[in-house]
C-alpha cells in the first residue's frame, strides 16, 4: 500500500513497527516504515471484504442478467 | 559547500561479496532474487535476531550477494540499521549496491552520498524507474552519474528490467571520488581523528564521520581493532567538537549533506507537468505557501466544521440517536429487557448508566455518525496528498519557534492516533526531545475521534466557536513547546519529507478506508465504553458517583463553572478523551451547556492525557516514572486552561 502522508510504497504485512507495540498487535492498522503515518490496512478489515464480496456478487448477477 | 576531491584512502575491491543496501521497500529483495535465483540461505546475523538473507549471483562469477535490512540513514538508529551498518564495515565487499526509490529522489540521494563517502566500490540501481515515470519524474542518469562518480542504472526489478545493466556495473564498480566538505571545525575533527583511525573496510574519513556523529557500529568496531588510548583520544575530539559546535555534530553534518542533495537534485531531476499536472502543482504550491497556506488550512478546517460539525453531528445524529435509537430502538430492548431480566440486569442493561442504553447508545447512535464523517472528510485529505503539505505548513510554524522539526511528524501522525504517534517519536535523535514531542502530543494533539466529536459539539455552537477552541489549543501546544525548545536549546534538525502528487481523490479509496478505519474504531471503543459505562453503573449501585461528583464541584462547578454532572463526564475522560466528550455532546443535546459551556468544557478534555492506551505507550517509551509525572501535569493544566478560558469568555461577554 502507499502510504498518504510521504507516498512510501510499503508492504503492511512486513510491518516492523507491530512486535514493539504493547497495544496494537494484530489490530488493522499499518505503520508507514518511512514516516510512521499509521493507516488502516483495508485488507484487514472484515467489512471491506465483506462490501467487495457483496459488489463481486452484484456484478456477477447484473453480467448474468445481460 | 561541496566539491569533489579523491577521498583521502581508496579501499581496494577484493572479490568479496555484493551487498544490497538500501531504504526499507524499494525492491532489493526482488532485485535479491533476480541476481541469485531461487536459492537463498535466511539466517540471524550474528549475535542479533535481525534476518539476513545471502544468495550466490551466477552472473557475477558466483558472487555472494547479501541482501541487508532497510535503512533509513546513518548513524543507524534501529537494530535493522545496525546490522546493515555491521555488514558494510566488518564484511569482505567487492562492491555496494544502493537500491534506491526513483520516485522519491532526495531521499535515494542522501543515502548515496553516506555511502559514496565510505569509499566502497558502488553501483545506484534507480529502482521502480516505471512508477517514477507515471507520476512524472525524468531523472537524468548521465549527468547523475558524472557528479556522482558512480554509475547509475534504471531498474523495474518486479519485470527483471535493467539486471543486466546491473550486473555490468558492479563489474566496473569503483570507489567513488565524491568528496563534501563539511564546517570548518568538522573538517578539523575529521583531521585530528582520521590520524588516530586504524585502517577499515570504509574510508577512514567515513568513519571518523561515523564516529564524530555518535554512531553505535563505528564504537562498536572501534571497542574490536583499536586500543584504549586511541579511543580516549577520539573520544575527546568528539567532545571537544560537540562544545565547538553547540549542537549535535550529527545534524551539522546532515545539514551538510541536505544541502548537497538540494543542488544535486535541482540539477538531475525533472518533474514533467501536463496539463492536469500543472493545476494540480499549483494548488500544491498554495497549499504548502508561507501565507496562503494558511487561509487554505482555515478553509479545510472550516469544511470539516460544516460537514462533521453541522451534518454530521447535527443531521446524522439527529436521525440515529432521536428517530431510530431514541424512539425505537431503545424503548423495545428496554421493554424486552424489563419483559425477560431481573430488575438488577434489566438496570444494568437498560438503566441510567446501562451497558445498552448508555455504552452501546453512545457508540453506536452518537460516536458512529459523527467519526463516520469525520473519517470520510479524514481519508479524502489523506487521499488527496493534503495531510502531508499540512505537515510542511507546520513544519514552519514549528521551526520559528525553535522547535525541532523532525517533531512536527508525530504531531501531525497525532491528528490520526496519538498512540500510535508516540511510537513515531523514536524518530528522534534525543531523549529530550522524544520526550518533548511526547508531551506536546500527550498535552494538545486532539486524535481523530475526538477531533471528530468536538467538531460535532462544536458545530451546535457556531464556527467562531470552533476557532476559539482550535486557537486556545495552539496556543498552548505552542506556549509549551516554545518553553520547552527554551530549556533544551540547540536541537534544531531539518524534516525531509517527500511530498506525494497532489490529486483528485478516489472515491474507492475514500470509501475503503472509511469503513476499514469505521471497524478498527468499533472494535477498539465499544469494549471501552462498555466498560466506563461499567464502573459508572457500580459507582452509581454503591453511592459513589454522587459522592464523586460532589468532590469534582470544586473544579468543575467552581473554577470551569459547568454543571456539576460534568464531573461524570469528565471521569470518563480519563479513560478515554472521546469518551468524556460524548458525555458532554449528550448534556449539551439535552440544552444543560451554554455556549461558553461547551468551549470551556472541549478545551479542557482536549488537553486531558487522550486514553488509557497512550499513557501505557508513553510508560513503555517514557518510562513509567515519565508517564506519572506527564499524567499529574497535564490533567491540572487542562482545569487550569479551561478555567482560564471560561473567565475570558464571560468577562468579554462572548455567547451572550
Amino acid at each position: 500500500m502507499t502510504c498518504a502522508l510521504c507516498g512510501h510504497l510499503f508492504d503492511p504485512q512486513a510491518n516492523a513497527a507491530c512486535p514493539s507495540c504493547p497495544l496494537h498487535g494484530g489490530c488493522l492498522l499499518a505503520c508507514c516504515p518511512q514516516c510512521g503515518h499509521d493507516t488502516v490496512d483495508p485488507a484487514g478489515s472484515a467489512l471491506v471484504a465483506l462490501g467487495a464480496r457483496i459488489a463481486a456478487r452484484a456484478r456477477g448477477a447484473a453480467g448474468g442478467a445481460a | 559547500m561541496s566539491t569533489c576531491h579523491p577521498p583521502s584512502e581508496t579501499p581496494v575491491a577484493g572479490d568479496g561479496g555484493v551487498a544490497l543496501v538500501g531504504h526499507p521497500n524499494v525492491g532489493k529483495s526482488v532485485l535479491f532474487q533476480r541476481l541469485t535465483g531461487r536459492y537463498a540461505v535466511v539466517s540471524n546475523y550474528p549475535g542479533t535476531t535481525v534476518q539476513v538473507t545471502r544468495g550466490t549471483a551466477r552472473q557475477l562469477d558466483g558472487a555472494a550477494v547479501i541482501d541487508t535490512p532497510g535503512v533509513i540513514a546513518f548513524p543507524p538508529r534501529t537494530e535493522d540499521e545496525h546490522v546493515t551498518a555491521r555488514v558494510l564495515l566488518n564484511e569482505p565487499l567487492r562492491a555496494v549496491v544502493q537500491v534506491g526509490d526513483a520516485k522519491g529522489m532526495r531521499r535515494t540521494l542522501l543515502l548515496t552520498l553516506q555511502l559514496a563517502e565510505m569509499g566502497v566500490p558502488m553501483v545506484l540501481a534507480l529502482n521502480m524507474m516505471d512508477e517514477a515515470g507515471a507520476r512524472g519524474v525524468a531523472v537524468d542518469q548521465a549527468l547523475l552519474e558524472a557528479r556522482l562518480d558512480v554509475p547509475v542504472v534504471a531498474t523495474v526489478a518486479t519485470r527483471g528490467q535493467g539486471v543486466d545493466g546491473l550486473v555490468a556495473a558492479v563489474r566496473r564498480a569503483r570507489a567513488p571520488k565524491l568528496r563534501l566538505d563539511y564546517p570548518a571545525p568538522v573538517e578539523a575533527a575529521i583531521r585530528d581523528a582520521e590520524g588516530h583511525l586504524p585502517d577499515a573496510p570504509i574510508a577512514r574519513r567515513a568513519l571518523a564521520l561515523l564516529w564524530l556523529s555518535g554512531d553505535e557500529s563505528a564504537a562498536a568496531w572501534l571497542d574490536a581493532h583499536a586500543g584504549e588510548t586511541v579511543r580516549m583520544e577520539l573520544a575527546a575530539v568528539r567532545e571537544r567538537l560537540t562544545e565547538t559546535l553547540g549542537e549535535p555534530v550529527s545534524e551539522v553534518v546532515q545539514r551538510a549533506r541536505l544541502d548537497r542533495v538540494e543542488a544535486l537534485a535541482r540539477d538531475v531531476v525533472r518533474q514533467s507537468t501536463g496539463r492536469r499536472g500543472g493545476v494540480a502543482a499549483t494548488l500544491g504550491r498554495i497549499t504548502t505557501h508561507r501565507v496562503w497556506g494558511w487561509p487554505f488550512l482555515a478553509a479545510v478546517l472550516y469544511g470539516m466544521y460544516w460537514f462533521v460539525g453541522v451534518f454530521g453531528a447535527g443531521r446524522l445524529v439527529g436521525l440515529v440517536e432521536n428517530d431510530l435509537f431514541g424512539e425505537v430502538v431503545n424503548p423495545w430492548v428496554s421493554g424486552v429487557a424489563s419483559d425477560l431480566l431481573p430488575a438488577f440486569l434489566a438496570d444494568l442493561l437498560t438503566g441510567e448508566y446501562g451497558l445498552w442504553t448508555m455504552g452501546m447508545t453512545y457508540a453506536l447512535a452518537l460516536i458512529l455518525p459523527i467519526v463516520s464523517t469525520f473519517f470520510l472528510a479524514f481519508s479524502v485529505l489523506e487521499d488527496s496528498g493534503y495531510l502531508a503539505r499540512l505537515t510542511v505548513v507546520s513544519n514552519r510554524m514549528f521551526t520559528t519557534l525553535g522547535l525541532n522539526g523532525k517533531a512536527v511528524l508525530p504531531m501531525v501522525l497525532g491528528l490520526g492516533c496519538v498512540t500510535m504517534a508516540t511510537l513515531t517519536t523514536r524518530v528522534l535523535e534525543s531523549k529530550r526531545d522524544r520526550l518533548l514531542a511526547t508531551i506536546l502530543l500527550a498535552l494538545a494533539v486532539p486524535c481523530s475521534a475526538q477531533l471528530g466529536v468536538v467538531l460535532g459539539m462544536l458545530g451546535g455552537v457556531s464556527f467562531a466557536a470552533t476557532l476559539i477552541w482550535a486557537g486556545v489549543v495552539l496556543l498552548v501546544l505552542l506556549a509549551v513547546g516554545a518553553l520547552a525548545a527554551r530549556l533544551v536549546p540547540g536541537q534544531r534538525s531539518t524534516l525531509v519529507i517527500e511530498l506525494p502528487p497532489l490529486r483528485m481523490p478516489v472515491l474507492s479509496n475514500v470509501v475503503v478506508k472509511t469503513v476499514a478505519r469505521l471497524e478498527w474504531y468499533l472494535k477498539e471503543v465499544v469494549p471501552l465504553f462498555l466498560a466506563g459505562t461499567g464502573v459508572l453503573f457500580l459507582l452509581d449501585k454503591v453511592g459513589a458517583l454522587p459522592a464523586l461528583i460532589r468532590a469534582g464541584e470544586p473544579v468543575v462547578s467552581s473554577w470551569l463553572g459547568l454543571p456539576a454532572e460534568a464531573s461524570s463526564a469528565f471521569l470518563l475522560g480519563f479513560l478515554r478523551r472521546d469518551f468524556g466528550a460524548t458525555n458532554l455532546f449528550v448534556m449539551q443535546s439535552e440544552n444543560l451547556l451554554t455556549a461558553v459551556q461547551v468551549v470551556t468544557a472541549m478545551v479542557t478534555i482536549t488537553l486531558f492525557v487522550p486514553c488509557v492506551a497512550s499513557v501505557l505507550v508513553i510508560a513503555r517509551e517514557r518510562g513509567a516514572r515519565a508517564a506519572a509525572m506527564l499524567t499529574a501535569v497535564i490533567f491540572p493544566l487542562a482545569f487550569l486552561v479551561g478555567g482560564v478560558v471560561e473567565r475570558v469568555l464571560t468577562a468579554t461577554g462572548w455567547g451572550a
